[in-house]
């Protein structure tokens, strides 16, 4: 995993890493809870995404850039960081796993539907094993192909929904009572936290890039290094590769990638 | 007295010998610890042809022979540099066969030929006796089905190819020479690409990227859409591809599978049977195996045309090398489409896709300059724009010079001489 990769590409990187969440598995969370009102809850958990993500980039910025389980071993002890790892690791299981399980009901529902659920997970799980030992340089080029493809994929998407698109099928609006977004927003929230953690840094850090070049580019990769990456490798491949060195990688950031443009 | 170029002193019997064996003659003189060796070297050689496997409707048509110097001495033909550079090596503990290694100081990256110097000294074996062998010893990703070297045997190619930073390794014996490092879109370009205008050659470039993924998919797709996503195809197709199918008593897996292998056999005939007979094997092929095995219901006419599109695309593909790869992938998209359908097939995709992603080339990415993408680059990869505007070399093969021309070379009319030839002669 020790690879290269531009900022493009990690920016690149972090819109896939929504997109299928937000495409698949969250139009169903959260249409049961808020129906018509789902674009409001996407709203509200987006602004709250946005809220934690300024909160990490405020903290990575006050500790000049430090990971923050380096700074938490710092500030209070090695077995608090230790615990809170494995909390995140925890965290990051139960999302991916759940995320896996959503993607596979969907193959399953519409593709698949007579294939044993054991071999979809076994092709899927093979398949991130592999992408991950090519490691991240690998994964962010083609990923960098996938997002050209959109350039076909996304106009031809939404021709073939035009005439399912109803504005009208929004309305009425705020029928709903704020406690059921509320409800909605959390499963949304949960699912996609990572991602739009991860974007929404990537953003916040790119505020100082503007300004102070050299500082906003060091907080930015210091960012996407030590908290897309590590969450992104978890999500993606503990379930499957399961390697000691990712757990210690996650705690010591040994295996910390470089992020140096080419 | 009688001149003769090429002599050299040597001092031990271990350095002499081998240029005996080249056919130099050795003068050994009483009381002296040298020898000379002369080159008198006049090895049987054959003449200068038509390359036969890669031949240009427009273009040079001389290609390299199995004599070394030959080779070289058509690159300094094109090459009129002091800059041209060829550095030879002996390879093989019996054969001692000649390689070159040729490229323009300045152009080629020093890391590169770094590279391929360690890799060319790291070969330890008793017998060069083709390109393949310097290839296989010294290619990336030893178990990818991808070829991360050229092979031509063109020497305008291998002259294209040095101009653009790469390096030519030319080998004694065979016509076949190597250009490396070499990306996954260097396989798809023809040196006719050059040699006709930029709007037929973008193109045909076009072509040959659908001609490969027609080549590696198309059987595949045939097998997952009938087998299991039926419902994919209009009405009337699905009633015709089904009354076609009605009489076949094979799955459309092991019809596809008896289809290709048939015509793998055939293929391979072709190549191995004398040139007189040769025409036989497509009678053969056409006649009595596509249209018997339909008539005899055996196999449905559509798959017969699955086949031959498929073969025909797989020629469409200017380097061999490449188009060989997809023969064997074509198989595994048919097994997994067989068993897994369209998923199957996406899913095998992307682990190609991911297998080239992390492939490199003597250190450059297989996939550049699409993935990482330098979009500069561009211009010589899905199609390729005039000439006048390709006024850098591809940065993939990390080159120290990028500049080869002048900036803004479009032809235009001279100053004032549009105006005079627009007004009324009279």
């Amino acid at each position: 995993l020790n690879a290269k990769i531009g900022t493009t590409q990690a920016a690149m990187l972090i819109v896939n890493t929504i997109l299928p969440t937000a495409t698949v598995v969250l139009p169903v969370i959260i249409g049961n809870y808020a129906e018509q009102d789902a674009p409001l809850a996407v709203i509200l958990s987006t602004l709250i995404g946005i809220g934690i993500a300024m909160l990490a980039g405020t903290v990575v910025r006050y500790t000049n850039g430090k990971p923050f389980l380096d700074w938490i071993r710092e500030n209070s002890s090695p077995v608090v960081a230790t615990i809170l790892g494995l909390l995140l690791l925890q965290f990051y299981l139960d999302t991916s796993s759940t995320i896996l399980r959503e993607f596979i009901n969907f193959i399953k529902d519409n593709v698949l539907e007579n294939t044993p659920i054991p071999v979809i997970v076994a092709l899927i799980l093979f398949i991130t094993i592999y992408m991950v030992r090519q490691g991240i340089e690998a994964i962010a080029r083609v990923n960098s192909l996938v997002i050209l493809l959109y350039i076909v994929y996304i106009p031809l998407y939404l021709f073939g929904l035009s005439g399912q698109m109803n504005i009208h099928r929004l309305f009425p609006i705020f029928d709903h009572s704020l406690s059921e977004l509320t409800l909605a927003q959390p499963d949304a929230y949960h699912l996609d936290v990572r991602s739009e953690h991860s974007a929404v840094s990537h953003t916040v850090s790119e505020i100082p890039a503007k300004s102070a070049p050299d500082r906003g580019r060091r907080l930015n990769r210091r960012i996407l290094s030590d908290d897309v990456l590590p969450d992104h490798r978890l999500a993606c491949v503990w379930p499957a590769v399961h390697q000691p060195q990712l757990l210690s990688g996650l705690l010591s950031r040994r295996h910390r990638p470089n992020w140096k443009s080419h | 007295m009688l001149p003769i170029g090429g002599v050299k002193e040597y001092k031990t019997l271990e350095s002499l010998l081998p240029m005996l064996f080249e056919g130099h003659t050795l003068i050994l003189i009483d009381g002296l610890q040298i020898a000379l060796s002369a080159d008198t070297s006049g090895w049987e050689k054959r003449s200068i042809n038509e390359p036969t496997s890669q031949g240009v409707i427009r273009g040079p048509k001389e290609g390299f022979t199995e004599s070394l110097r030959t080779g070289t001495s058509m690159l300094r033909r094109r090459l009129k540099t002091t800059d041209l550079r060829i550095e030879e090596y002996k390879i093989g503990q019996r054969t001692q066969t000649g390689i070159a290694l040729v490229y323009i100081d300045g152009l080629a990256s020093d890391q590169v030929l770094m590279e391929i110097r360690r890799r060319l000294d790291g070969i330890n074996t008793d017998s060069i006796l083709e390109s393949n062998y310097i290839e296989e010893f010294i290619q990336d990703g030893g178990l990818t089905p991808f070829p991360t070297i050229q092979n031509t045997e063109r020497p305008d190619a291998i002259a294209g190819g040095i101009l653009e930073g790469q390096v030519g390794i030319l080998i004694d014996g065979t016509p076949f020479a190597l250009l490396a490092p070499s990306t996954f879109f260097n396989f798809f370009q023809s040196s006719e690409d050059y040699y006709q205008r930029y709007d037929i050659t973008s193109f045909l470039r076009l072509i040959r990227y659908s001609a490969f993924f027609v080549s590696m998919l198309l059987p595949a797709l045939y097998i997952a859409v009938t087998t299991f996503h039926q419902e994919m195809l209009p009405t009337t197709l699905l009633i015709s591809l089904a009354a076609q199918r009605e009489g076949v008593p094979l799955p459309a897996l092991a019809e596809a599978l008896l289809m290709e292998l048939t015509f793998d056999v055939l293929r391979e005939a072709g190549v191995r049977m004398p040139r007189a007979i040769g025409p036989a094997i497509s009678i053969v092929g056409a006649l009595v195996l596509g249209q018997a095995a339909v008539q005899a219901g055996l196999v449905s006419a559509a798959m017969v045309i699955v086949v031959s599109f498929t073969a025909i695309s797989n020629f469409v593909i200017p380097s061999i090398a490449i188009a060989n790869s997809i023969r064997l992938i074509r198989f595994i998209m048919m097994l997994i489409a067989g068993t897994l359908g369209l998923f199957g097939i996406m899913s095998f995709l992307m682990m190609l896709l991911i297998h080239m992603a992390g492939l490199r080339s003597f250190g450059v990415p297989y996939l550049s300059p699409v993935a990482p993408m330098t979009p500069h680059y561009l211009k010589d990869i899905f199609i390729r724009v005039p000439l006048w505007n390709m006024t850098t070399r591809p940065k993939t093969n990390l080159g120290k010079e990028t500049r080869r021309q002048a900036p803004h070379q479009m032809p235009k009319p001279a100053e004032g001489n549009q105006q005079q030839q627009g007004e009324d002669p009279s």
